[in-house]
This record gives structure tokens, sequence and C-alpha cells, in this order.
């Protein structure tokens, strides 16, 4: 057979079943965009240039090793699911006479097609995109647009293509041995394999409760933040095994407890939905579960690094008492610098000092108190409003203080201390640590989580949605079957709306409610993990845990919707 | 007594822009009395599917009517027709179209659910059917654990638990081996002792000579019938073939 008849057969294959792979192609431009995007960040040199910018590379350089493994398996996920679904298709065209060399040559050329269609579209709207979100960071980061120019690296693109091509080769191999290895009889009746009756059902059922249970516990009663830091991500690992438990177990465990209730269970409007999710609970619950998953780490790292983002003032405030802190550090067998001298030069330089912000010229008035029982020197401006040196502190050799007013001037009264001081000492070491400098840092760290957690708040809705997609539409074509037996039978016509109606709400909620549990389980323990950055707001948190998870269930609704519709028009064909 | 009348009914298909016709049905009339069991035969693409479809219900003809017990289906509003089939109609098919969600005992009692049939009941109306298709031992397995010929007994006894005025069969035996064909048929024959109304679809002689009577269609007419009368099956049957011969040479010899 000529080479461009395979292609021909895999272009027609696409196009016939669109339904699936337009969306798969769009989940795949969706990851390959963003993904090209974190790499563009990382690589340009307009990032690296910024104040705070190595920073947040850094971070972005963390976070992508993350993101490829994730879009990675994902990709593989999605199509070990979708080549399962097509089992009898393969065994159609082996009966027609093709040998499984060219079934696979035709399903690797459709991997092709659909996911080099995703990724050219991908690194597409990346690259148009990719101008707007740089200076978005550069807002978020409160960088200036000036000295900081954005090209598309081409690092990027290689990087994105190099990811694609890893998967597209790994997704090409499963496919062809998942192929290679089944016979044409097994393929043709693959859909209706038999399944194995569940066992350790209850067993399984009750260890996922336990662990859930422990793991909420835990993140309940955890008051110390080194502590939730350390246990979050133990704590996280043994929630995802739980969910996968309950899912599969839990969910068929209390569905056959619905179904020995006979008298619950021999009811028109309970047999087919208990019956049917029972069913659907065993086939699907990997599916729900990783939904389930998804979503509430796509809840947990955006409401995380927004909390991060909005708090970065109280964490600052929290790492630095005071705005400037200097440390001296006499040189071996110098000379202590005297602090009257330094309270002298400090005096001296806030009369020099002129402030023209408000276009008026104030002068600093230097004023001495004793601040409890330790010798310290206040300093108050005339004009509050304007400029105020407040509380400076001397102990252990260490000069703390505060400078209040426009910040500029606060910086330059800073920088002029720091000079005065290395003319007057010269044999003392001053380490300086201003919140200035720790300010700038702090946008660039984060600025750049609050980016990276969109970054993967996006990817984990991608997936989500196509989860959410692909069970609507298998479960649409499984269905249609069963409700037309259903009519022939004699369930009638609303009858069998208001079942499909009740399926599709518990499968779909499930996740949802599965992924606000944990939310709220996780929110105690978030928060005190936060405290670790020395975010102590926990109505902070709560409050961003509390908006993440709102807007996600309506946006999960509003996909619920629309993937809903696709159900009902495959079913009532 | 008369239990089912088919009253001149025709069944035409528009083709899908509607430029030519297609007709299913020219012009059927016959009648099935209580207790008969009759095996409707005739050769692929002469209606006799289409037909059943409209005995059954689920489409209606473009003229004429039919009569299960002196009423017409034509009077019956849409939305009662699901409760009518269910408590007139029993189906078997030639899929079997058995639920895999279900066990086979839940598959069976699925009728007599949708109809609000009390808890206690159930039981007591289950375990004699189970018990006389023989598969009182599966009813707590699901359709994929047992074999072709025991999903359509499980059909046979969902069709007959509601104890259906008439029992329908599309090619009942179409996907099943000998062995299992004529245990059904044999079951079919029980049930009709019992008092049962079957009428049947079917390509298969073997088949139809377990009948009291054959209907043959062809062209979307009732082209001929016979009657068992005192036959036994064997002779019944030859004669059956030798009526397919006419039947199949389109009497153009004739």
């Amino acid at each position: 057979m000529p080479k461009s008849f395979y292609l021909r057969l895999a272009l027609a294959n696409v196009r016939r079943s669109r339904q699936v792979y337009m969306p798969y192609a769009f989940a795949t431009a969706i990851i390959s965009g963003v993904y090209f995007l974190i790499l563009a960040m990382i690589f340009s040199p307009g990032l690296a240039n910024l104040p705070g910018g190595e920073t947040a590379k850094a971070i972005f350089t963390a976070g992508i090793v993350v993101f490829t493994l994730f879009a990675y398996f994902f990709m593989l996920y999605i199509n070990a699911f979708l080549v399962k679904r097509r089992k009898k298709e393969f065994g159609l065209y082996s009966v027609l006479g093709m040998n499984r060399k060219q079934i696979a040559a035709i399903v690797v050329r459709e991997n092709l097609i659909v996911m080099g269609a995703g990724v050219l579209l991908g690194v597409a709207l990346g690259a148009v995109l990719g101008r707007l979100l740089f200076l978005l960071l550069l807002h978020i980061m409160r960088a200036t647009v000036a000295g900081s120019t954005f090209v598309l690296p081409r690092a990027a693109f290689f990087g994105t293509v190099a990811l694609f091509l890893a998967s597209f080769i790994s997704t090409a191999l499963y496919n062809s041995v998942s192929i290679h290895i089944a016979n044409t009889a097994e393929l043709l009746k693959s859909d209706r394999q038999s399944e194995k009756r569940p066992r350790l059902v209850l067993p399984a059922a009750i260890l996922g409760l336990l662990l859930l249970l422990s793991a909420y516990t835990v993140a309940a009663i955890i008051k110390n933040m080194g502590l939730a830091l350390g246990l979050f991500f133990p704590a996280a690992f043994i929630v995802i095994i739980a969910t996968y438990l309950l899912f599969g177990a839990g969910c068929t465990a209390f569905l056959t407890m619905l179904r020995k209730n006979k008298q619950l269970y021999y009811k028109p409007e309970n047999f087919i939905a208990i019956s049917s999710m029972f069913h659907r609970m065993r086939q699907n619950a990997r599916g729900l579960a990783t939904i389930c998953v998804l979503s509430t780490m796509l809840i947990v790292t955006v409401a995380g690094t927004s909390s991060l983002y909005l708090g970065q003032e109280e964490i600052l405030r929290a790492n630095h008492p005071y705005d400037v802190r200097i440390y001296m550090n006499p040189a071996e067998g110098g000379e202590e610098p005297s602090y009257a001298r330094i309270d002298e030069l400090i005096g001296q330089l806030a009369a020099e000092h002129y402030v023209t912000a408000d276009g008026a010229e104030h002068k600093l008035k230097y004023t001495q108190v004793n601040e409890q029982d330790e010798p310290g020197y206040v300093m108050v401006g005339e004009d509050a409003s304007v400029i105020k040196l407040k509380h400076a502190v001397i102990i252990n050799r260490m000069l703390r203080f505060d400078i209040a007013g426009v910040e500029e001037d606060a910086e330059r009264f800073a920088a002029a201390l720091k000079q005065a001081l290395g003319q007057e000492f010269p044999h003392t070491e001053f380490n300086w640590s201003t919140i200035y400098d720790a300010r700038v840092e702090g946008y660039g760290i984060f600025g750049g989580l609050l980016f990276l957690g969109a970054f993967f708040g996006v990817l984990f809705l991608a997936l989500t949605v196509l989860m959410i997609y692909f069970k609507q539409v298998t479960e649409g074509q499984e269905d249609k079957e069963r409700f037309e037996i259903l009519q022939k039978v004699g369930m009638s016509d609303e009858a069998v709306r208001s079942t499909i109606n009740r399926q599709i709400l518990w499968v779909f909620f499930l996740p949802l409610a599965g992924a606000l549990c944990h939310t709220l389980a996780a929110s105690s323990m978030i928060a005190t993990m936060l405290e670790a950055f020395q975010l102590f707001n926990r109505s902070l948190t709560m409050c961003c845990m509390l908006v993440t998870a709102a807007v996600f269930a309506l946006t999960y609704f509003f996909v619920y919707r629309q993937t809903a519709s696709v159900y009902y028009r495959l079913v009532r064909q | 007594m008369e239990l089912l009348r088919i009253d001149h009914v025709r069944r035409v298909f528009n083709t899908r822009l509607g430029f030519k016709q297609c007709i299913a049905l020219r012009d059927i009339s016959f009648e099935v009395c209580e207790g008969e069991f009759v095996a409707i035969m005739g050769p692929s693409g002469s209606g006799k599917s289409t037909l059943l479809n409209i005995i059954a219900s689920l489409d209606k003809p473009s003229s004429g009517d039919i009569y299960l017990s002196g009423k017409g289906l034509k009077a019956i509003p849409e939305r009662e027709l699901s409760a009518f089939r269910r408590d007139n109609l029993g189906f078997v098919f030639q899929e079997f179209n058995l639920l895999d969600t279900l066990t086979l005992r839940d598959n069976i009692l699925l009728p007599l659910v949708l109809a609000r049939v009390p808890l206690a009941e159930l039981e007591a109306r289950l375990i004699p059917v189970a018990r006389q298709l023989g598969i009182e031992e599966l009813l707590d397995k699901f359709p994929y654990e047992v074999s072709g010929g025991e999903k359509q007994r499980t059909a046979v006894a969902r069709a007959v638990i509601t104890n259906p005025k008439l029992l329908l069969a599309d090619e009942p035996t179409g996907a099943l081996d000998s062995r299992a064909s004529a245990n059904l048929l044999g079951q079919f024959r029980a049930l009709n002792e019992k008092g049962h109304t079957l009428l049947m679809v079917t390509h298969s002689a073997l088949a139809a000579s377990h009948a009291g009577r054959v209907l043959f269609i062809r062209d979307g007419e009732l082209f001929n019938q016979l009657y068992r009368g005192e036959d036994n099956n064997r002779a019944f049957y030859e004669r059956i073939t030798a009526s397919l011969l006419v039947l199949e040479d389109g009497g153009t010899d004739a």
C-alpha cells in the first residue's frame, strides 16, 4: 500500500472522530501553549534583567520540571483512554485485511496529525500572547517596562517541540504495542469485555475512609507551621490514594448497600439510577477520582499562590519588622563604632535631608526619648504624612529603624546613611538589609509564584474539562443503547429523561463535591503552612480559598452544562 | 377469541429528500386469536420487521390501524404508549437487549419495577418464571457472565413476567446455536400451551415449524399462510420449506 494511503485514512478518521479529536487537539494546544509561555519567560533576557527577575526565573524553572511531568503523563493517559475505546474499530480493520503494522501506521499518523495541530496552535497562541503575558508579569512584579524587552527565545520553541516529540513517541509506542499484542477476536469484542467482579470492596472502602479521615484529622489539628509544611505533601499523597479508593471501592460498597435495601432499590426512580451508577463507578471510578484530584490541586495551587501574592506585604513586614536593618561588624581588633556618633550622623543626615515630594520642603527633627529600657532614638518629621524616621534602635550592634513616607525619599535617605556610615567607620563592615530590596525580591518570588499558579491552574483546568468531556462523549455512546432498551421495555420518555439527569448530576458533581471537601479539610493546614512563609493572615488565606473554590465551582458548572448537552444529543438521537 | 387485528396496515418511508417513497408494507390485514402461536416469515426486505415494530407500537402505520383486544393503537396518546407497551406486550429481540448494568434477576424484574409492582409480589412472580425457563440458578449473574441461550431465556422471562396479552419475538433464534434455539423454541411452545399468545418473526423454517400458523410476507403484502393442523413438527417443517420455495421463486414460473 502506498504511504499516502495511511495518511488519507488517518485524516479521514480524524475528521470522522472530530467530536473526540477536536477537544484533544485543543487541550494539547492549551498545554503546549502554557508550556511554551513558561519556557519563554525563563529564557527571555527581559525577565532576567528585571529587579527580582532572577528569583522569578528560578521559580519558573522549578515549576517547569513539575509541569513537564504532568503534561507528559497526561498526554499518555488521555491517549490510553482514547485507544481503549477504539479497539473494536481496530478489530474491524484487521478483519478487512490490514495487518497490525498497518493499523498501527494509521493510528500513529492520527496522533501525529492531532498532536501536531495542537502543538502548532499552542505555540502560535503562545507567540501571540507571549508579549501580553510578559507585560502582565511585569505588572504583577511591579516592574517598569523600560529596559526589559520581550523576545521569543528559540529555546522555548525547541523545548515545546521536544516535550511533544517525547509524548508523541511514547503514545506511538504504546499504541503500536497495544495493537500488536491483541488478537483480532479480542479486539472485536473488547468493548463488551466482561468485567471482573470487584474483590475486597469493603476492606478497600474502609481503608480509603480511614486514610481520608486520618489525613483530614492531621490537617485539622496541626498548628505548628513547620510540621504543616513537612506533612502537607505526605498528607496530600494520602488523600489522593484515599480518593481513588473511595471513588472505586467506597462508591461500590455504598451502592451495594443501596441495592441490598430492596424497598429503596426496586422503585422505578432508583432502580436504573442505582444500577447504572454501580456499573459506571466500577468503570469510571478512576477517571472521576482523577477529575477530583485535579480539581483539588487546581483550587489549592491557585488559592495558595494568590494568598501569598496578596499577602506579600504582610510577609515582608513579618520578615522585616524594621524598614532598615544594619548589622555592624567591626574588623578584628578594630574599634567598636560609637553609637553616639551614629546617632549624630543619623541626626545630621535627617537634618540635611530635604524632602520634596509634595513640593514643599520639610526638615526632619531629631528628638531623643527612652524607648522602654533600651537606649533608643526616635526621629519624627514635622509633617508625618511626608517622611518619618522612627524608632531607631541599636541593640547588639544592630541598628534598626523604620522610615515612613514616600518610598523613594526613604530609599534615598537609607542610601545616604549607608554612604555616611561607610565613610565614618571604614574599618567596620556594615551588612544592610532593607525592606525595599526585599520587596523587589518579593515581587519576583510572589509574582512569579502567582503566575506559575495561574499556569498550573490553566493546565489542571484544561485536563479537567477534557476528562469531563470525554466521559460525556463515551458514556453518551454507551448509554444510547441502554436507553433504547429501556424505552422498548416500557420506560416513558420523561422517566428516561429524569434518570439521565440524575445520573449526570451524580457522576459529575461527585468529583466537584470531593474536591470542595478536600479543600475545606485542607484549608486550615494550608493557612498554617503559609505561616511558615510568614503569612499570618489566616482570614486572607481562607478568603482566597473560598473565592477560588467558588470561581472553580462556577466554571465546573458551566463546563458541565456545555458537555451535558453533548451527552443528551448522543443519547437521544 | 380475536386478540389482535391488523387492519389494512400500510407503511411508507420517505427517502431523505422526499423525492422517492419506499413502500415497506403495502396493505396487510390478518387476525391473531387468543392462545395462538403465529410465525411470520419472509425474505429480507419483505417488511416483516416493520410490521412487528408497528404491532409493538414502536412505529406508526401510514394508514390502517392495529387493534389489541379491540382497542385501536392509533387512539392511544404518545405519552401513554410506553405504559401500554409495558402492560400489554412482551418483547424478545434477536440481540437480547438485556441491560448489562443489571443482574439477570433485575433484568427480568425491570418491567415490573417500572410498573411499580410492590416488592413482595416481585419475588413471587420471578421464581416460577425463572424456574420454568431454567435460569433459576443464574439470577445473580450479569448478562456478560452467561451464554447467549441463557441471555435469550432471560429476555423471554422478562417478556412474560408481566403476563402480557401478546408476546412478540423478532428473530429470537437469530443469535443462538442450534441447541440453544431448540431449547428456546421448546420454551415458546410450553408458554403457548400455558395460554400465552405468541407472534414471532423469523427467517428459520425450523423455528417457524414450532408455530401453529405461519404467515408469509413478500414485498409488503401477505402472500400465503399455513396452518399446522394435525401435522407434527417434521411434516409442518416440510410444508413450510415447500412454501418458502414458491415464495423465493417469486412465483414467476407459475
